[in-house]
């Protein structure tokens, strides 16, 4: 290298290390402080929503109206399709809980004001997902967010402790059950009758091979006091990539 | 070579203030990501939500800005390859840890990172005490006392997840902006500008490789 090229090879590298240390010396942008200030959801709060889980704990979020879509796909047991001559048993468990409870009539309020009648609040004792199951939001301001696990996931569930997960879902979620399967076309939905046929059964456990729930507001809680306990890591989400688009 | 040294001189003062707990930081990267890696993220009031940062020379981003209040972390690797005439790619790697797997040894409070993807692998990610998912960005908690700690738009359309506790196990990702608002301790700190042709070589090469976690 010629004395020149050296010359100009020492400038760019002391260029480098001045980004370095004035990336180091800069104090947190003003931008972000100034977004720091107070903010209330709507004015004096009143956009908070107000929800009791299952447990009766009342809780005010401020929500998103963003949907999370938990899906896990239907197993497709037969390559021939979805015919009602083609039995399609759903007999892989993708999903288990060990109770389910159902409430209708639940009414959201959102950040904005805005209200949304006619959800479901399910409640799942010891959710557990074991395969293909992935969350990606719907409705976001120009993003979608996308938590991929690939292998067994927690969602309320820790050994030892009573965790229970209230999802707050549209009447159009659905789920496939293991002893409820007919063919494909055997999704139950929480604003049908076979749902209230899925609460009598699954007082025990149940489990299931697909699941397609459309969760606007979710929260996990437990025996302990206020409904919360620490240290039992109730969701785990293993092998997981999380994108933003 | 005067100026060369100066500047040394001014970044080891800098990395001493960062060793005293004196100083915080905060680190940005103009028009394109960085890479970070960490052996293990854990964080007391912790949350996650939808944001915008502003990026030099692009324009506004989303990103999700994964915040707690106070931190440790197991081994540490921040790096980003940047373009120079005459001597090309060049990467900047910012590196901390004591080689042991078994210890969290960074610590640091109300921190801030601005993630595009991230990967947990084994444990993945773990969320404890009650997890919320689907609030409003704005109320995600993290510093007591501080309204909307995550600086994001408000109203709907912004997804969060709040979580008492958490932790992100062998996590590999894209960042805009690593900011830390409080003391931070980062033993083994190490900065190194090499050259790619001269063996630099960046945290990782994709989030699911199997390079190596620092510790």
């Amino acid at each position: 290298m010629t004395g020149a090229g050296r010359r100009w090879q020492r400038v760019w590298v002391l260029l480098g290390v001045l980004t370095v240390v004035l990336a180091l010396t800069l104090w947190p942008d003003s931008p972000r402080e100034a977004a720091r200030a107070a903010q209330a959801c709507g004015a004096g709060d009143v956009n908070r929503a107000t929800l009791t889980t299952k447990g009766g704990v009342t809780l005010h979020p401020c929500l998103s109206k963003v949907t999370t879509v938990m899906t896990v796909p239907r197993t497709q047991t037969s390559s021939l399709g979805c015919g009602t001559l083609f039995l399609q048993p759903c007999y892989e468990i993708k999903w288990h809980i060990t109770a389910v409870s159902k409430t209708a009539n639940q009414t959201l309020k959102y950040a904005d004001g805005t209200t949304e009648s006619g959800l479901y609040r399910l409640t799942f004792q010891q959710f557990q997902i074991d395969k293909s199951a992935t969350l990606a939001t719907s409705g976001g301001s120009g993003y979608t967010t996308t938590l991929v696990p690939d292998t067994s996931a927690k969602l309320g569930n820790a050994s030892g402790q009573t965790i229970n997960t209230d999802l707050w879902v549209t009447a159009d979620s659905t789920i496939n059950l293991s002893f409820l399967t007919f063919s494909c076309n055997d999704n139950v939905r929480p604003d049908n009758g076979l749902w209230t046929l899925a609460d009598v059964f699954i007082d025990v456990s149940a489990g299931g091979c697909g699941m397609n729930l459309k969760i606007r507001y979710a929260v996990t809680t437990s025996s302990g006091a206020n409904g919360e306990i620490t240290g039992a890591y109730s969701v785990n989400l293993p092998n997981t990539l999380l994108t933003v688009s | 070579m005067p100026l060369m040294l100066v500047a040394f001189a001014v970044m080891g003062g800098m990395v001493t203030l960062l060793r005293q707990d004196v100083l915080a930081a905060v680190v940005t990267y103009q028009g394109t990501t960085a890479k970070f890696s960490s052996g293990r993220v854990s964080g007391q009031d912790i949350g996650f939500g939808m944001a915008q940062v502003d990026v030099a020379g692009v324009g506004t981003r989303n990103v999700l800005a994964a915040g707690f209040a106070t931190g440790t972390l197991d081994g540490l690797c921040v790096s980003q390859v940047q373009t120079l005439p005459v001597i090309g790619d060049v990467v900047i790697k910012l590196t901390a840890g004591d080689g042991n797997s078994t210890t969290r040894e960074i610590s640091a409070t109300n921190v801030q990172l601005d993630i595009t993807q991230l990967r947990g692998s084994g444990t993945g990610i773990n969320l404890d005490g009650r997890v919320q998912i689907g609030m409003a960005s704005q109320d995600v908690t993290t510093l007591a006392g501080v309204d909307n700690p995550l600086g994001a738009p408000t109203g709907t359309g912004w997804w969060g997840i709040d979580a008492t506790a958490g932790d992100i196990f062998s996590a590999k990702g894209y960042l805009y902006d690593a900011e830390i608002g409080g003391p931070i301790s980062l033993p083994g700190l190490r900065i190194s500008v090499t050259p790619k042709a001269a063996g630099g070589t960046e945290c990782w090469s994709t989030p699911g490789d199997a390079t190596p976690v620092p510790h």
